[in-house]
């Protein structure tokens, strides 16, 4: 899993990234790199289960009090 | 300019009405009736006033600012720092409400369709048709929606129909039995999908005509509502207040049996929906890109399509274990989740817009004499 | 450098090739077992509870050939399907055992019928609709039955007209309706029946008579219906009882009433057939009580006179007959009605589900103890109007001299 990740994501670098170099778009390969390391941490730690913080979960816990506040204002439940 | 392709009015009505009913249709009828039971019909309604609103909102800044995106009048409103940070948040909100639209598909045929099938499969695939449509650029995805409309909105005006045979209005009384508050609870969750067509405020630089642009979203918002409500009504009348089901479409269309020939047609419709959903994650995902490279600064966007394509896919898994957690935020969170990005921080904006008198000039004439800026 | 891109992109095309050719779930036809019929009984094995899974299996190379290859031969005829149980601790568990048994995998989207057992529906048919609903491959079109008796015996049973005993009973199901004594009910229906409070479900029933007895033909038969409470079995209805019920149901198609015959008394009965029937239920509330008013139309034909000399185009004649036929009609649904309301205490005509639509107010009091108060002491009005419509080709009856 790990190999095919490694592979799939160094097909994909290999395609873009030089031709970034060559047309000498440092800014573009540096937002490119940023987000790319992001995405592939974030990969990494999925298939390795590495526990990764899930901001889904910091939303859900953020607006529940208003959401339960809403529903039992509307549906009595 | 990042952006050089013009979409029609008529292509953007049609890429909001996907960018709202891709998912809405196979989702919201559960949960529009898990409150309003049988005036399930009547909520998309309520929604509809939110996405109105949505409407209102954004086109208003779009006056004020022609010609610029919402990241870029972010930040001449609210400063360079301050904007840049908010800038990101609309960004977070973009990726993470276009994994969750990605999960609901990729659950979805795993669900009803392919059990056996990792979901990592529909999670990438999806997103890869997706990243082709953006890096194509937004007149590509404008034709797509163009092409795809007829078929799409042609099903979903088409399964009702063809259940009429089975169908018991009789389903649908008493009418508003437990007052109207049921049916606004019902009308939460569609309003934070109705408010999606917020997206509009990155895609309004690139009207042909802008200044119609609130007309056609509109009447998109006015075609979601009728078709939501029909498929409320069809699934109360055809399964009673309280449907009980995951997909009500699909199991609405599983039930489809016409001349004893026409039957078995879910897997058909499932084929179109498909291209539906990829129209709307496209959308989404074109309007994260394009807000990232606006932020970076980078000169063509298309340098962040695929690591944005990874983040999404990646997303997509992480932040659900279950398809329970997932239905369990859209139906209690998302109301709320949503409508923060769509319409209470732009409204803010446009208050304080308002206050500052920050306008910005009408910019410099374009060579395209089809495109009328600045005439309002 | 093109080069380069070239190992690139055929890389990349591998990997994608590997990876999407043909789908994960994808299932060959050979290796499928496909199942046209599905039964499911609750058995003690060993004092332990356990679902027995009955499938009626398809031969498609039999179904095809069957008749050329077999028949005359004499001896060794394959049946064109193969009919098989198995046991588990839940449904799901007893259907997936089958894999113990066959070498296909089972594949359930093309079942039609799905016969319950009389046991497991006296204990409850929750958990067989539940895995009918929950289940993506199962359709909610499927027809269900329950059978008097085991439900693996009557897929066993052998099939008539059609090469299949499950086409046979869907294809039965559809055909009773001329006789109006039994009535198509898919999942969904039975379903939406169950979740409401203000109706009771109700199945029809399938017998399969092995011996002969007494001159009663053997093999299926699909008449009367199961009357459920909740969603346990509290009882059955006669044919009679069951087109009563399908009166106020709106669910009589066509079928034969016979009726007394005007000015002579006796055993001999005029046929009448239905040609249509339309019935509508309304709920009033006069002085603070509950009236249900049932009222049923039906145009029917005259088909057999038994009594010689008589003239079914005279007024008073096709008057009288109408008033028999009327009188016929109400008998039967009365009979249904005692039944529900006296016997078995289940609302399965829907009263409830009107009460509650035209008063909801009302309902809402009423609702929990609907089934055990209110309806059994409901005061139902059935008024019938019948009306025979045309007399067939011969103009007074036969009669021998």
């Amino acid at each position: 899993m790990v190999l095919l990740l490694t592979v799939i994501f160094l097909a994909l670098i290999a395609l873009e990234v030089p031709k970034l170099v060559q047309g000498k778009m440092w800014r573009e390969l540096a937002v490119y790199s940023a987000l790319m390391f992001l995405g592939m941490f974030l990969s990494y730690a999925k298939v390795l289960r590495i526990k990764i913080p899930n901001p889904d979960e910091w939303i859900r816990h953020l607006y529940k009090p208003l959401s339960e506040a809403v529903f039992h204002y509307l549906t009595g439940k | 300019m990042l952006e050089g392709g013009r979409i029609s009015n008529r292509q953007l009505i049609f890429l909001m009405l996907f960018t709202v009913l891709g998912t809405a249709n196979m989702f919201l009828p559960a949960l529009a009736a898990e409150h309003a039971k049988q005036d399930a019909w009547l909520s998309p309604f309520f929604s509809m006033l939110e996405g109105l609103w949505v409407v209102f909102i954004i086109t208003e800044l779009g006056r004020r600012f022609p010609g610029k995106t919402l990241i870029e009048y972010l930040r001449l409103i609210t400063g360079p720092v301050l904007g840049t940070g908010l800038g990101c948040l609309f960004i977070f909100w973009m990726i993470h409400t276009n994994a969750i639209i990605i999960r609901e598909f990729a659950e979805l045929i795993v669900t009803t369709m392919m059990p056996e099938t990792p979901i990592i499969i529909f999670l990438a695939t999806i997103t890869f048709t997706a990243a082709l449509l953006v890096r194509a650029g937004l007149e590509v995805m404008g034709r797509t929606a163009e092409f795809l409309s007829p078929i799409f909105l042609g099903t979903f005006v088409l399964i009702p129909l063809l259940v009429g045979e089975i169908m018991k209005p009789e389903n649908l009384l008493p009418i508003l039995e437990k007052g109207i508050k049921p049916v606004i609870a019902g009308g939460l969750a569609p309003g934070g999908w109705f408010g999606e067509v917020a997206l509009l405020g990155m895609l309004l630089p690139y009207l042909r005509e802008p200044h119609k642009g609130r007309q056609a979203v509109a009447l998109a918002v006015g075609v979601i509502t009728v078709n939501l409500s029909v498929t409320g009504f069809a699934v109360t009348a055809v399964f009673g207040p309280e449907p009980n089901l995951m997909f009500p479409f699909l199991t609405l269309a599983q039930n489809i049996r016409v001349a004893e020939f026409l039957e078995r047609i879910e897997s058909l419709i499932l084929v179109v929906w498909v291209a539906g959903v990829a129209v709307k994650i496209a959308v989404f995902y074109y309007a994260a890109v394009l807000a990232t490279a606006q932020l970076t600064g980078v000169k063509d966007y298309r340098c962040v399509v695929t690591p944005i394509g990874v983040i999404l896919t990646v997303l997509a898994i992480i932040i659900y274990d279950n398809i329970m957690e997932l239905v369990n935020f859209v139906a209690r969170i998302w109301p709320f989740y949503g409508p923060t990005f769509e319409w209470v921080i732009p409204a803010l904006l446009l208050v304080v817009a308002i206050v500052t008198r920050k306008k910005s000039p009408p910019p410099p004439e374009d060579p395209d004499p089809e495109r009328n800026v600045g005439t309002h | 450098m093109v080069r380069r891109l070239v190992v690139i992109n055929m890389l990349i095309t591998l990997i994608i090739m590997s990876a999407v050719t043909g789908c994960w779930s994808r299932r060959e036809i050979e290796t499928l077992a496909i199942v046209s019929g599905v039964g499911v009984d609750l058995v003690e094995v060993d004092g332990k509870r356990m679902y027995r899974f009955t499938a009626q299996v398809v031969k498609p190379g039999q179904l095809a050939g069957g008749e050329a290859a077999g028949g005359r031969g004499g001896g060794g005829v394959q049946k064109p399907y193969l009919v098989s149980s198995t046991l588990g601790k839940t449904i799901w568990e007893a259907e997936r055992n089958f894999t113990t048994q066959t070498s296909r995998k089972m594949f359930l989207s093309h079942t039609e019928v799905v016969v319950i057992g009389e046991k497991l529906a006296r204990e409850g048919i929750q958990p067989v609709l539940e895995f009918i609903q929950r289940k993506h491959d199962f359709r909610e079109t499927t027809l269900l039955l329950v059978a008097m008796g085991p439900a693996d015996t009557t897929l066993m049973a052998a099939a008539g007209l059609e090469k299949v005993t499950a086409r046979d009973i869907s294809d039965m199901v559809v055909n009773t309706r001329r006789a109006s004594v039994s009535f198509p009910l898919v999942t969904r229906e039975a379903i939406s029946m169950l979740q409401s409070s203000g109706s009771q479900a109700i199945l029809p029933r399938v017998i399969h008579i092995p011996y002969g007895h007494k001159g009663v033909p053997t093999g299926l038969r699909l008449n009367g219906a199961a009357v459920f409470k909740k969603d346990k079995l509290v009882g059955w209805l006669t044919p009679e009882e069951t087109r009563g019920w399908m009166w106020v149901t709106k669910r009589v198609v066509s079928g034969v009433v016979p009726i007394p015959v005007p000015g002579k008394p006796g055993e001999n009965r005029i046929s009448t057939e239905i040609s249509r029937a339309t019935a509508s239920i309304t709920p009033s509330i006069k002085n603070g009580r509950l009236v249900i008013k049932v009222k049923i139309n039906e145009e029917g034909g005259v088909g057999e006179i038994p009594a010689p000399g008589l003239d079914p185009t005279e007024p008073e004649v096709v008057q009288q007959m109408e008033q028999f036929l009327a009188e016929a009609i109400r008998r039967e649904v009365l009979a249904a009605l005692r039944r529900a309301q006296e016997e078995y205490r289940s609302d399965i005509f829907g009263f409830g589900d009107t009460v509650h639509r035209a008063y909801p107010k009302v309902w809402k009091k009423m609702e929990k103890r609907w089934n055990e108060e209110f309806f059994p002491n409901l005061e139902v009005r059935v008024e019938v109007e019948a009306s025979i419509r045309r007399v067939g080709m011969s103009g007074k009856a036969l009669s021998p001299k």
